[in-house]
C-alpha cells in the first residue's frame, strides 16, 4: 500500500472512533436507543476492521494489538505528538 | 488518544471496612509518592524525550499508573463503603468524611491536597529518568510502610502487586536511563541536556 492508502486508512480510524466516542457518551444514558444501537454496530464494525489492517500494514497503535513476528514494532513508528514532519 | 478497560490490573476484594487503613493507603492515590502523581509525572515528561523507546516506556507506565491509582481508589472505596457515623467517629475518619463524605478525593494521608508540586518535568532526560527512578523508590517504600500497618489478606494482596510494580518500573527506568546515557556526547558526558543541546558555553 502506497502513503495516500495509509493516510486514508489513517483517517477512516480517526473519523470511526470519534463517531464511537460520541455514541459511546449518548448510549451511557439512552442504552435502548434503537437508531443510536444501529449506528454503533455499523461504525464500529468498520473501525474494527480499519484498526485491524492498520496494524496489519503498518504497525500497531494499540498496546494490547501488537502483532510480534520478531520484533516488538510497538516503539518503532513516531508517537502521534511528534507531528508530521 | 486513551480508552478504558472495564477490569482492574489486579483485582480488588474487600469485605472488612476499616476507615483509618484508608486514611494512611489514601495517600498512594493522592499524596506526593501516590499514583496519581506518578502517572502525571511520566505522562507529561515524554514529549521532551527524545529517544522513542524511552517515550514509549514512559507512555507505558504512565498508561499503567493510571490503572494502579484505580486500584488504590478502589482499596479506599471497599475499605470505606457503608461506614456509620460510629465508626466514622471510631476510625478518626471524621475530618476527610466533613468534606468529602465517603467519596474520592486526591490527598495525602495527611491531608495535604495533590499537586503538580509533586513531581517535576524538567525537559532534560537524564535529569527526568533519575527522578522516575527516585519516584519509584519513594512508592515502595510508601507500600513497604503500609504493608507494616495492614494484617487483612485482603488488602495485603493488592498492596503487594503494587509493590511490585514500584520494583519493575524502577528496573525499567534504569534501562532507560542507560540507554539514554549511551547516545550522549562523549565531549560534554556530564554537562549537556541531551533534548536541548543548545551551546551554553557562549
Amino acid at each position: 500500500m502506497d502513503g495516500n492508502s495509509r493516510e486514508k486508512l489513517f483517517a477512516c480510524i480517526e473519523a470511526t472512533s470519534f463517531v464511537c466516542d460520541e455514541l459511546r457518551l449518548f448510549l451511557d444514558t439512552h442504552p435502548t436507543d434503537r437508531a443510536a444501537l444501529d449506528y454503533w454496530t455499523k461504525v464500529s464494525k468498520v473501525r474494527n476492521e480499519a484498526v485491524h489492517e492498520y496494524t496489519k500494514c503498518y504497525g500497531p497503535i494499540e498496546a494490547y494489538r501488537v502483532e510480534v513476528d520478531n520484533r516488538w514494532t510497538w516503539v518503532d513508528e513516531p508517537w502521534p505528538w511528534e507531528g508530521r514532519c | 488518544m486513551w480508552s478504558y478497560e472495564k477490569r482492574l490490573q489486579h483485582p480488588v476484594n474487600i469485605t472488612e471496612r476499616n476507615p483509618r487503613l484508608a486514611q494512611v493507603i489514601m495517600s498512594q492515590f493522592g499524596g506526593p509518592d501516590g499514583e496519581l502523581a506518578a502517572s502525571m509525572r511520566y505522562l507529561s515528561q515524554r514529549y521532551s524525550m527524545p529517544n522513542r523507546k524511552v517515550a514509549g516506556l514512559l507512555t507505558d507506565i504512565g498508561t499503567e499508573e493510571l490503572a494502579h491509582m484505580e486500584m488504590v481508589s478502589a482499596i479506599v472505596h471497599q475499605l470505606t463503603r457503608d461506614l456509620t457515623p460510629a465508626e466514622i467517629l471510631e476510625g478518626g475518619f471524621e475530618k476527610y468524611y466533613v468534606d468529602h463524605t465517603l467519596g474520592l478525593w486526591p490527598q495525602s494521608a495527611g491531608g495535604i491536597p495533590n499537586s503538580a508540586t509533586f513531581f517535576q518535568s524538567k525537559g532534560d532526560p537524564i535529569t527526568d529518568l533519575v527522578e522516575d527512578m527516585a519516584a519509584e523508590q519513594k512508592a515502595r517504600t510508601t507500600y513497604d510502610n503500609i504493608l507494616r500497618l495492614v494484617h487483612d489478606q485482603e488488602v495485603c494482596d493488592p498492596i503487594k502487586f503494587l509493590r511490585e510494580r514500584e520494583i519493575v518500573h524502577f528496573q525499567r527506568f534504569g534501562e532507560a536511563l542507560r540507554m539514554i546515557q549511551d547516545e550522549l556526547d562523549s565531549r560534554n558526558f556530564y554537562a549537556i541536556n541531551p533534548a536541548f543541546p543548545a551551546d551554553f558555553t557562549k
